[in-house]
């Protein structure tokens, strides 16, 4: 695993590197990945979307790729290679902690086998 | 854009309750995700507008804290936060000594916080100071800026994201000030100017007896 250890990166923040990890992505195909990936709980607003698209940017951990022609609207994002590494970092604690969860019965077929312990 | 601000213009026009910087990068890729949700056949657009509305106000909100912050860190000058920050030091004795009596049940105006010297003191020269000192510090704010911008006084003294933190505290200190001199309650009664403020039953017998 990478020197970064914990799964802190906020919901949106985690949503919006992993619906780029793909392709590149214009805002409201984000949206649209965004929901289709949380099964329609992460649900943005465009004030939502472009704050935190601008907060990514800014920590370059996304960029906007270069585009023709000045007047079209939509602008495509993609992930930089510091986004990329902090995504992969944030999987990997989460699979470690998927891992973890299954081992202690948490998840999966033995789902439940596990008690709650008061 | 044009297409699109024709097709949503309250949209757009409340767009410019972002910063300028935001909505001069973002204004025009929301407006044009706004036409893409309606747009999408498998959006209801009552569903789209209900998110907007709880979106908008919280974004905006968010978006104008980081700019004030932003340009409290890089932008603003360090007169206007040291004059506001040095202000602050001087009318907190206002509220503390205040907060203390109201606490203490009144036991602090028979203390030397209460006495003449003292009270002229933490009433009016510490305030009084304060007031100056932010006055002066919106004046050179008002008198650079115009030379910068070429704006009006006006206009510049009301660019409330660079110059609160002084503006805020010459209102506050000039109200201290202003509440000490020329608040009925305060001159009645007692002569004690802060006791009035604990007492508006007493204020007011006192008030109406003298009219």
């Amino acid at each position: 695993m990478s020197k970064r250890t914990s799964g802190l990166l906020p919901q949106v923040t985690f949503s919006i590197l992993f619906a780029l990890s793909l392709k590149p992505r214009h805002g409201y195909e984000l949206m649209q990945q965004i929901e289709h990936d949380s099964s329609g709980k992460v649900q943005l607003g465009p004030g939502a979307l472009y704050g935190t698209i601008k907060q990514l940017r800014e920590a370059n951990l996304i960029e906007e790729m270069p585009f023709e022609d000045e007047n079209e609207r939509r602008r495509y994002y993609r992930l930089t290679r510091k986004g990329w590494n902090l995504l992969n970092a944030e999987l990997e604690y989460y699979e470690h902690t998927v891992r973890l969860a299954q081992e202690r019965k948490l998840l999966g077929p033995n789902f439940g086998a596990a008690q709650w312990i008061a | 854009m044009d297409s699109l601000k024709h097709r949503f213009p309250r949209y757009s026009r409340l767009l410019a309750l972002y910063p300028a910087d935001y909505r001069q990068e973002y204004g025009g890729q929301m407006l044009q995700t706004l036409a893409d949700m309606l747009d999408d056949p498998g959006r209801r657009k009552a569903g789209v507008w209900g998110r907007i509305t709880l979106d908008f106000p919280l974004s905006v909100i968010k978006q104008q804290l980081i700019y004030s912050g932003e340009a409290m860190g890089n932008t603003m000058p360090g007169y206007i936060k040291r004059n506001a920050r040095l202000g602050a030091w001087l009318v907190a004795p206002f509220f503390i000594f205040l907060i203390f009596d109201a606490v203490m049940r009144h036991r602090l105006e028979h203390s030397w916080v209460w006495h003449t010297r003292a009270l002229f003191i933490w009433l009016i020269v510490l305030p009084g100071l304060a007031a100056i000192f932010n006055l002066a510090a919106l004046l050179r704010w008002v008198h650079a800026r115009r030379r910068e911008t070429h704006s009006s006084a006006w206009k510049v003294l009301t660019d409330l994201r660079l110059n609160w933190p002084a503006l805020g505290m010459a209102v506050l200190s000039i109200g201290i000030l202003g509440l000490v001199f020329f608040h009925d309650s305060v001159h009645c009664v007692t002569g004690n100017p802060v006791r009035e403020l604990h007492n508006p039953y007493q204020t007011w017998q006192c008030i109406e007896q003298r009219q």
